[in-house]
């Protein structure tokens, strides 16, 4: 564990970066594309640098998306549902882990069965009773199918977390007269906080660029999320990479720029979640 | 994420709970907005020039009628139609006027309105209305019709004192012709719908024109695929098709055959008519003919005729009136049709209305026209397009060397079970 | 399994009042349950309306011939059953994606945990390199699936035109080749987000078991063999069962790339489902597919579970 620079080092780091050429490479490709008339692109080659900028692409991609609405309702879809998830699997995760009796423990091997079963395996029968329920083409029952489906997961990390916190300040509440209820507002759900932060990581990233449950629920102009959006600049019939690949820029940009500056919450996030 | 995360928590759930309810509360009401005008959702799976249409369309029709909006949605017909409308009659929320393609009706009429009594639809010559009709029954306006068939470099065909083919062994001649002076004769994108269109064209000039009823037949279990020896014939045809293509049709879609097109780097391209605008865009000068496609049987070469765009309405709209009255508009205002398909750069269904395009293949469309055309909507209907995309996929495996003949057809043949054909 | 943990709820309430002997803390001990139930309700509300309803409604519909649209619905038994015995289509799907599963969890576990040896090691820049690595991760999938249909069809031969090359890059036109690119573009995707979960299990090694190593005369790939490996245990268990979870519902990459072709050969089991509920509306037969799929997974994560219990044990 040498802190030097050594040859070896400068090794990796020649290694490291090949690789990372590689990973730029479609970048560089989209940000190219972004920029070029649709006629230059025809004619040139795509590692050449554009002529002029084409900032037109934008606007006309920044149209197609309509990007203020599809990002709103992705936005408040996300929102709701991680909040949601946070909520409930915390209440979920308390009663199980302190109820403590065969009632709780079989409850939480009936969420925990849940995880393996990725929703996309039950989406034709879920679309059948969500059209039953009037979640078509409404936000709100996308957002419930997302905590239903995204709980196990959200409790079964949640109740690895429980498990490390001490009972005695809930005893002590409980001693001055505290409700379980009230214990659990009080008291347990500000604890939870560091769990709550590395959920609201992975599950945010996973609901934001999903696709399957708004492309079938979400069928209205106005309701439509970015993802939905997004595959219609890439129509069958008339594609123009250069706007589609400026809408890639639009749409990523936001998520990138948290990543950015959330860095560090992430990398925590992720290995808190997949660590408990 | 402090101690505010949490009231923010608390915040958020009792702001989404209100809108929840405001929600519920307003989404059965989508129609009449405080202003008196009643608001109408219009399904669009047109992909030509949209923007303008909108305006169009939108312009004629409130000037028309000053108490409607219409409120357009825009699909992807061949992806996303089937998949859109199934959802939308699941969830009781059928847009009140839906642009049906010609040929998809057959699917969706316990849930369209029926305008057979309707004085617009009396404006139609009966051949139109028959094509279009179930059990007798009109459940769409006609609007647009699209061709099919062979669309041609007339520079390179003219260059090398090419005559236009007849049969199907003079297209290979051609197509033999072309290659030995280095030009790659067919342009062909079998990476999206290609192959399942020009299914429904073969085998309409080789299968159709002969049992116009194949399809039926097929879904009773009178005939099929593998004992058909026309079907083998359309099979067939998708070989020398792919042999005289250009490299690696699998890697190209429709964009990108557009835009081979229009570079003039191959001399022919099997599609219709909804592919011209998107060439010229590339290539403005491009001098495009066209030709029918040809058959085996000199007799049954015709040019494919297929209705395009049509409208229906919902039959649970809540507001039947003006729906009927935006269709009337679409059934009886001739200016708006020759608008639209000026736009569109198509043919129009309702009377007296021709296109202003001149473009060579127009000419040439119009003098094929008058010796007589190949319904194409008889297959269509009978065979349901996920069928026709599904034996696309057989032919494709079998093309790559995945399949024989044999097997793709007989793949065709079992996949029967597997699709819902209409519903009567 | 889940119906019987339903089922028992009131009973356990009772069972576990029972040992209590005097009368008014049995009272205690009941209204606390009673407050964690009521803790446990809105849960297990969304819980099983959302997957536990619709798993019920999905066996239930397999066994009719419902085509999803229409009011009528006739019970058929196992006919859908034996049907898909009979599929190849829906034997091809399973096999594309199961291999899509194998070939994914080998190459991003390995290349991930490469990615994180080598960022953990004292080269410069390393915030930068690994940001850079972990940026797919935040495209949706369906951006992925469109970057590298351009890619294949007409970036990288460009390159031949540019060094006189004649690679052939189109990987997406071959049903040989289709599953590579697929795999290249997922691996392009994914690697990062795996990469950062093998960074923070080498991160949290105690630095003094190396120094101790190096004391004692080790090099460096002792160090890796008996140190490194050993103590990244539990997260090569989690990486694995994250990607191979996540490969086996591979959809969104697909339908933006390939389309599931050429022909049928990119098309996984999801999207062979969709195509039959939502194109074919065969929405009966689509569930019964749906049943056989969830068995198999089911069956997936119980050796996961047997093989993750022993490795515990083995701890």
């Amino acid at each position: 564990m040498s802190k030097k620079y050594t040859k070896g080092t400068f090794l990796i780091q020649s290694i490291v970066t090949v690789i990372v050429i590689f990973y730029l490479l479609p970048f560089l490709v989209v940000f190219l594309y972004a920029f070029k008339s649709p006629q230059e692109i025809i004619g040139s080659s795509p590692f050449s640098l554009p002529e002029k900028l084409e900032l037109v692409n934008f606007t006309q991609a920044f149209e197609a998306l309509n990007f203020f609405q599809s990002f709103g309702n992705t936005f408040f879809i996300t929102a709701s549902a991680v909040l949601l998830l946070i909520l409930l699997s915390g209440m979920a995760a308390y009663s199980i882990v302190r109820g403590g009796n065969t009632f709780f423990n079989g409850t939480y091997m009936f969420f925990i069965a849940g995880i393996m079963i990725p929703y996309q395996v039950i989406f034709v029968p879920m679309f059948v009773l969500g059209s039953n329920l009037g979640f078509i083409n409404n936000l709100f029952g996308v957002i419930f199918l997302y905590v239903g489906t995204s709980l196990p997961f959200a409790i079964f990390v949640m109740a690895g977390f429980m498990k490390t916190i001490p009972k005695e300040i809930e005893e002590a509440a409980f001693i001055d007269g505290c409700s379980i209820m009230r214990t659990f507002w009080i008291i347990v759900l500000p604890m939870l906080k560091p769990v709550a932060a590395a959920l609201t990581i992975i599950l945010s990233l996973q609901i934001w660029n999903d696709y399957l449950l708004p492309q079938l629920f979400l069928s209205d102009n106005s309701m439509k999320t970015l993802t939905v959006m997004q595959s219609t600049l890439f129509s069958a019939f008339e594609t123009n990479f250069n706007v589609g690949f400026a809408g890639i820029i639009l749409s990523s940009l936001p998520i990138l720029i948290l990543f950015l500056f959330m860095q560090k919450h992430f990398v925590k996030g992720i290995t808190m979640g997949s660590g408990k | 994420m402090k101690k505010g995360f949490f009231k923010w928590v608390h915040l958020i759930m009792i702001i989404s709970i209100i809108v929840s309810l405001l929600v519920a509360c307003s989404s059965s009401s989508s129609g009449t907005s405080k202003d008196g005008k009643v608001t109408l959702k219009v399904l669009d799976w047109n992909n030509t020039n949209t923007k303008e249409t909108e305006k169009m369309i939108k312009e004629t029709v409130e000037k028309e009628l000053p108490n409607v909006k219409l409120e357009f949605e825009y699909i992807n017909w061949d992806t996303d139609f089937s998949s859109v409308m199934q959802t939308r009659i699941a969830g009781k929320q059928l847009p009140d006027i839906i642009m049906i393609k010609g040929g998809d009706h057959p699917k969706y009429t316990e849930h369209l309105m029926d305008l057979s009594t309707e004085e617009f639809m009396s404006e139609f010559p009966e051949d139109i209305r028959k094509a279009l009709q179930i059990d007798g029954k009109d459940y769409a306006v006609p609007y647009t019709s699209n061709f099919q068939g062979v669309f041609y470099n007339k520079r390179i065909f003219t260059e090398n004192n090419i005559e236009i083919p007849k049969t199907w062994d003079e297209l290979m001649a051609v197509a033999e012709t072309l290659k030995s002076k280095g030009i790659t004769p067919f342009t062909s994108h079998f990476k999206d719908y290609q192959i399942g269109n020009s299914f429904n064209q073969f085998a309409t000039i080789e299968v159709y024109s002969k049992n116009p009823t194949w399809g039926n037949d097929l879904q009773k279990g009178k005939v099929s695929f593998a004992t058909s020896p026309e079907f083998k014939t359309v099979f067939e045809h998708f070989e020398e098709i792919y042999k005289y293509s250009n490299k690696d049709p699998f890697g190209l879609d429709f964009t990108g055959a557009a835009e081979m097109f229009a570079k003039e780097e191959t001399a022919m391209w099997i599609i219709g008519t909804w592919s011209t605008a998107q060439v010229l865009k590339n290539n403005p000068d491009l001098e495009i003919g066209f030709f029918p496609t040809p058959a085996t049987d000199e007799k049954n070469t015709k040019i494919i005729m297929q209705p395009d765009h049509t409208f229906s309405a919902s039959a649970t709209t809540k507001h039947p009136k003006e729906v009927k009255q935006v269709l009337e508009v679409f059934a009886t205002n001739k200016d708006m049709a020759k608008k639209y398909i000026d736009i569109v750069q198509t043919e129009s269904l309702i009377p007296d209305v021709v296109s202003a395009v001149q473009a060579p293949y127009v000419e040439d469309i119009n003098t094929y026209k008058s010796i007589g055309a190949a319904d194409a909507n008889l297959g269509n209907v009978q065979i349901p397009w996920p069928y026709q995309e599904q034996s696309g996929n057989y032919i494709a495996e079998w093309l790559l060397g995945n399949k024989t003949l044999d097997k793709a057809l007989k793949a065709s043949d079992d996949f029967k079970s597997k699709v819902k054909f209409s519903t009567k | 399994m889940r119906l019987e943990g339903k089922n028992t709820q009131p009973m356990s309430i009772t069972i576990s009042s029972k040992p209590t002997s005097i009368v008014h803390k049995k009272k205690r001990v009941n209204a606390r349950d009673i407050q964690y139930f009521l803790l446990l309700l809105p849960p297990l509300v969304f819980f099983i309306v959302a997957m536990i309803i619709p798993l019920i409604m999905g066996i239930y519909n397999s066994f009719t011939d419902w085509d999803g649209i229409s009011l009528e619905k006739n019970w058929i038994g196992f006919t859908n059953y034996i049907e898909i015995s009979k599929d190849e289509m829906f034997i091809q799907s399973f096999k594309f994606t199961g291999l899509f599963m194998i070939f994914n969890t080998i190459i991003q576990n390995i290349a991930a945990f490469f990615f994180a040896v080598m960022l953990d090691s004292s080269i410069k820049a390393k915030n930068f390199y690994r940001t850079i690595i972990f940026a797919p991760v935040l495209l949706s999938p369906i951006l992925v699936g469109q970057i590298w249909t351009k890619m294949y069809g007409t970036i990288l031969p460009s390159i031949n035109d540019i060094f006189g090359l004649s690679i052939n890059f189109n990987f997406f036109s071959s049903p040989d080749t289709v599953l590579t690119g697929l795999l290249v573009a997922n691996n392009w995707q994914w690697i990062g987000y795996w990469m950062l979960i093998y960074l923070a299990g080498l991160q949290a090694v105690p630095k003094d078991i190396y120094e101790a190593c190096t004391v004692d005369g080790g090099n460096w790939w002792q160090k890796f063999f008996h140190i490194t490996i050993p103590m990244l245990g539990p997260s090569i268990t989690i990486c694995t069962i994250g990607i191979a979870t996540g490969s086996l519902k591979v959809y969104e990459l697909i339908v933006a790339s390939t389309g599931g072709g050429p022909g049928d050969s990119s098309k996984s089991t999801i999207m062979h489902i969709y195509d039959t509920a939502f194109m074919s509306q065969q929405s009966s037969y689509a569930s019964a597919m749906s049943v056989v799929f969830l068995l198999v997974l089911l069956i997936f994560a119980f050796i996961q579970l047997k093989v993750l219990r022993k490795r515990e044990v083995e701890l």
